[in-house]
């Protein structure tokens, strides 16, 4: 997170964790246990001013909920600032959930400007129809883009008149999946990659886009909604095409930004409208999709290279201001 | 003789090695961009070594009193990248593949 946060210049550095188990197997109230003692366990870098956790692989806002709750026993009051991504009802911000798919949608956008392209009528492609992949979708639809395949773990739909977003949401609300769902073609999720789209959004898996099918894609654009869609060695081939990649640390940003805003309204005891937070979340999406641009453009490099100078170079502004304490 | 003290390597959880050396590595993928990058910035030596080193690591024995009424004890792991911006952020994550490695190799875009 160092270096997404810092790619849209949010007060934070980065971190990560986890409990090795699989959750699958364990009944809600051997979680609970497993979330407060693992919590307790932690508990020195914890905080709100030292170490904010939110949810991840298989974690949620119940399990957000109770490592706020055994903080807030262990500090005698109750401090809903130490994590984010809780429930709305006890700290939570609106417009969490729609926050990554949202910021999809707001730097597919500024891409589309920047290249000429008209939004009405882009067609697109999304791989992944979970969280990130279904708002994204939905969103870019009621901009006017034409979503042509969308895809999930059971395989992918292609209709080039347009699939119903929302028809498929609410299908998938009923069947839990995409499997069965007959509005286009079935194809497979290599398949989608590959179709003949304006832009391209995984929001699935990581190591997608690979030297194997990087040749073959056909997207003008690809905003990666996914953290790490595209190898390394993939990048050079999109790049010789001429393929504009919003890389995944300003693409899915979105999610991060939300979830400092949830910090901020706990800090503040103030709590924000929706149209606030997402027009707060539009203003620092576009900027920092202009900054990261004009680097590009400055130094003549990809966008994936200008978001990584962009976000070294405020980390290191940092470091050489605050110097090696001895 | 002495007492081999070694750690008993075969015991430690290590990632996937195929994986560390693929091209589907999401550690390297981030390290190779980030090295990209920070050449380009002219980044100085020093600076380069604090910031691809974690500032901590916590690992946490978790024991949880299962429903049939036996104890597992499960591996728990915290590490903080960075902090010289503000508080680290970043998920909790239950899974099998959280090793310390894992954790540590997770790209911390």
């Amino acid at each position: 997170m160092t270096w997404k946060c810092a790619v849209v210049n949010l007060p934070f550095g980065g971190a990560k964790g986890g409990v090795v188990c699989d959750p699958l197997k364990m009944s809600v109230g051997e979680l609970e246990r497993l979330t407060r003692r693992y919590t307790a366990g932690i508990i020195s870098t914890l905080g709100p001013d030292s170490d904010v956790p939110a949810p991840d692989v298989n974690t949620n806002e119940r399990v957000m909920a109770w490592v706020m709750d055994t903080y807030s026993m262990h500090v005698r009051h109750t401090v809903t600032a130490v994590v984010t991504g809780k429930p709305v009802e006890m700290g939570g911000s609106l417009g969490r959930r729609e926050a990554t798919g949202r910021g999809c949608m707001i730097v597919t956008k500024e891409a589309l400007a920047h290249l000429g392209m008209n939004v009405r009528g882009t067609t697109v492609a999304v791989q992944g129809f979970g969280n990130v992949g279904s708002i994204a979708s939905q969103l870019m639809q009621r901009e006017g883009c034409k979503i042509v395949a969308i895809s999930d773990r059971t395989g992918g739909v292609h209709n080039a008149a347009g699939i119903d977003v929302e028809d498929a949401i609410a299908y998938v609300k009923e069947h839990r999946s995409l499997e069965g769902y007959t509005k286009g073609d079935r194809i497979t999720n290599d398949e989608l990659l590959t179709l003949d789209v304006d832009v391209l959004l995984p929001a699935a898996l990581e190591n997608v886009i690979t030297t194997k099918n990087a040749g073959k894609i056909r997207a003008k654009i690809i905003c990666e909604g996914a953290n790490g869609p595209t190898t390394a060695a993939a990048d050079a081939v999109l790049e010789e095409k001429g393929i504009f990649v919003i890389p995944d640390i300003l693409a899915n940003a979105g999610g991060v930004t939300v979830s400092y805003f949830e910090w901020v309204q706990d800090r503040g005891g103030y709590f924000w409208t929706e149209d606030t937070v997402n027009d707060r979340l539009r203003d620092i999406m576009t900027r920092s999709f202009k900054d990261v641009l004009d680097l590009s453009r400055q130094h003549k490099v990809n966008m994936r290279t200008a978001a990584y100078m962009l976000s070294i170079s405020r980390v290191a502004t940092v470091h050489r201001l605050r110097g090696i304490y001895a | 003789m002495a007492t081999d003290l070694r750690l008993p390597t075969d015991r430690i959880v290590r990632p996937d090695k195929d994986r560390f050396l693929n091209e589907e590595n999401p550690f390297e993928a981030m390290m190779s961009r980030f090295d990209r990058a920070a050449d380009l910035l002219d980044l100085e030596p020093g600076l380069y070594k604090v910031l691809r080193h974690p500032e901590k690591q916590i690992t946490v024995s978790v024991p949880v009193l299962l429903d049939n009424g036996e104890v597992e004890v499960y591996t728990g792991h915290r590490v903080l990248y960075n902090t010289s911006r503000g508080p680290a952020k970043g998920g909790i994550r239950f899974d099998m593949n959280v090793t310390l490695d894992e954790v540590k190799a997770l790209p911390p875009g």
